[in-house]
């Protein structure tokens, strides 16, 4: 039988109960009563589910108590597939550049490239890619004051350029 | 003074000038702090408070009080257009507010929002000034006991929360807690459930979730799905709907009366909180509907009882910050803190010789949200046309809002990397009908119920359920769960009966 998503997802909840209960246990009486109050029964439901998805075929699944709507959602699982795997690599993207030359340059960059890579107008995208770049420069670093992380990157270029 | 005197002079200072300007200068700013997530009302407070020195009392309440009551009414707006809320307690307007957004009601979730900030904040404000004598021994009787039991009754929404899959929202609502037990237990000194991170000592912060479980996985369920937020072209293109939103208001009066009254008792108790009112509202407003099932799938009544109840609080909140010195809420240990730069000390003073100060706090709550929902109507349906905007001119704008919400909620930068990871749980538990409400639930709750369970237990071992206001909030909590499973056995057994 191959698993799906849905059985995945079920698994995920089992583990994550699962991870809690063996770390639990590590800790003193009165630090692990409670989580593992919470956990243990929250961790057989997980099972119980998990087990009913393992039975459940995808149509039944769909009508079913709690099933998902794919069926009436009808997008090709293979398109449904690539597009979130499109739209995971994007979030990657932001966080990276983030990381990479901090909030004030990742958001032009990436609100532009995104609008651009959907084939948004040059125009369209510039003004977006600028203005919230505006909006945010004007709210919080002329506004607040507030101190926006400014990534690895931008501090040592900055560093350089002094020296 | 008599008490008609001080309801009348607090009215006509608010009315004076210059106070009355600095409170129409600062409604605008608080609705902009309530629309920005991340930003808030806190942050709106401290960096208020440094234009305060000079300003007379009145003068510096106007401007800081009329801030700070507004922000709620703001963080709506981004609640229900693109479900980010704009503050922790927005965050169960996302529940139906944003599935209406979907269906093309974004006009109408938003009047309803709207006004129903507006009259829990002018009822929050009335409960204020009249429970006071009432409820002062109540409020000091309030121990960890009746925390915990208060705790569990919102815990109890859980299972109303819950959806069509029970079992699902009670693992949902056990994630949620276990989430709220992550960082250091105040009880034992112990850090659980950080696995060696530095970043999770603290715990982690409601809205980093938030956004990941709301914003994140809509960016990828719209990603996915393309179009527009909004399912439908037919319904609200023209923005017409906000006047349905505010006649559903009015039809639903005696939800905005109830709603507002929890939430102002809420705000009274010190420790719960604005996510613990918008919640157990938003559960309040379930268990009383007569369209339950129409609920998790944009329910107007959903949005009324939540934005009701998180205006109120500030009233409610008020009364031990004025009273007692006892803050009812961070942002209300801003404002006393401010309270005592201008020159007044909380205690029995405040209802004495200061009563006229008193009441000018209650008429600037009540003149603020008039003002704030006055000053956001005209917008609201033009607002309601961005649900009508491609997803890929809306997507980076989510995006960004979202993820830069998350940053400056806690100013950590790793809290991104958890706002991401709960993106994509989020985006499983929409795809697989896990009810995230009660998520959310849990980890609001999660942590004062089990503070209060280890104190009460030491203070008074298993007897603390017997503390008479423990056992009536018992009591309250069960019916609340027991009257709904014997109402449907009833009806079914009077319809099988009938055949």
């Amino acid at each position: 039988m191959k698993l799906q998503n849905r059985h995945y997802f079920s698994l995920f909840w089992v583990l994550f109960f699962l991870v809690i209960i063996v770390t639990s246990l590590g800790y003193s009486y009165k630090a692990r009563l409670i989580p593992l109050v919470v956990s243990i029964p929250c961790f057989i439901f997980a099972v119980y589910r998990f087990y009913v998805e393992l039975r459940t075929k995808e149509e039944e699944n769909a009508t079913a108590e709690g099933g998902h709507k794919s069926k009436k959602e009808k997008i090709d699982p293979v398109v449904r597939r690539k597009r979130f795997i499109r739209i995971i690599l994007w979030i990657l993207f932001f966080l990276a550049l983030i990381f990479a030359v901090g909030f004030l340059y990742a958001i032009p960059i990436f609100v532009l490239s995104y609008m651009r890579a959907n084939k948004e107008s040059w125009a369209l995208s510039v003004l977006c890619a600028g203005g919230m770049t505006a909006a945010i420069y004007l709210a919080f670093i002329v506004g607040t004051r507030s101190t926006l992380y400014e990534g690895i990157f931008i501090p040592l270029i900055r560093q350089a350029l002094q020296q | 003074m008599s008490l008609w005197d001080a309801i009348w002079s607090g009215l006509a200072g608010v009315l004076t000038w210059p106070a009355f300007g600095l409170m129409l200068l600062t409604i605008p700013i608080g609705l902009i702090f309530g629309i920005i997530p991340g930003m808030g009302g806190n942050m709106g407070l401290a960096l208020l408070i440094p234009f305060t020195f000079g300003m007379k009392p009145l003068e510096g309440f106007a401007f800081l009080l009329g801030m700070h009551t507004v922000v709620h009414t703001g963080g709506s707006i981004p609640a229900i257009l693109f479900d980010t809320p704009g503050t922790g307690p927005n965050a169960a307007t996302c529940i139906e507010g944003f599935p209406m957004a979907q269906k093309g009601e974004a006009g109408r979730a938003l009047g309803a929002a709207l006004t129903s900030s507006m009259l829990g904040g002018i009822i929050g404000a009335i409960f204020m000034a009249l429970i006071i004598p009432v409820l002062r021994p109540v409020v000091l009787a309030f121990g960890p006991p009746e925390f915990f039991m208060l705790a569990m009754m919102g815990l109890a929404f859980i299972s109303l929360m819950s959806g069509k899959s029970l079992l699902k929202g009670l693992m949902a609502g056990g994630m949620g807690l276990i989430i709220s037990f992550v960082g250091m237990d105040p009880q034992t000194g112990i850090v659980r459930f950080s696995f060696g991170l530095l970043q999770l000592m603290d715990g982690i912060n409601i809205v980093t979730i938030v956004v990941g479980l709301f914003a994140l996985a809509e960016v990828i369920d719209m990603a996915i799905k393309g179009g527009t937020i909004a399912h439908t072209k037919s319904a609200d293109i023209k923005g017409t709907g906000v006047w349905q939103g505010i006649k559903d208001t009015f039809t639903h009066w005696w939800l905005v009366i109830r709603t507002s009254i929890i939430g102002g008792i809420i705000g009274f108790i010190p420790g719960l909180g604005g996510d613990a009112a918008a919640f157990i509202c938003y559960g309040h407003a379930l268990q009383t509907s007569k369209r339950k099932e129409e609920f998790g799938k944009g329910c107007v009544e959903g949005v009324i009882g939540v934005d009701a109840a998180h205006n109120a609080k500030e009233g409610g909140a008020l009364i031990p910050t004025l009273a007692f010195g006892v803050p009812g809420s961070s942002g209300m240990a801003i404002l006393l803190g401010a309270f005592m730069i201008l020159g007044v000390s909380p205690g029995k003073e405040m209802f004495t010789q200061n009563l006229n100060l008193v009441f000018s706090m209650v008429w600037i709550l009540v003149i603020a949200n008039i003002i704030a929902v006055i000053l956001c109507l005209p917008f609201a349906g033009p607002l309601s046309k961005i649900t009508f905007l491609r997803t890929s001119v809306m997507i980076p704008f989510i995006l960004v809002c979202g993820i830069l919400g998350s940053y400056l909620t806690t100013s950590r930068i790793s809290d991104i990397i958890i706002t991401a990871i709960f993106g994509l749980i989020g985006y499983g538990m929409k795809r697989f009908d896990y009810a995230r409400g009660p998520l959310i639930l849990g980890i609001v709750l999660g942590k004062i119920a089990e503070n209060a369970l280890h104190i009460s237990l030491n203070l008074y071992g298993l007897k603390f359920i017997f503390r008479p206001i423990a056992f009536i909030i018992l009591v309250i909590t069960l019916g609340t769960v027991l009257y709904p499973a014997y109402k449907e056995h009833m009806k079914k057994k009077l319809a099988e009966e009938g055949r």
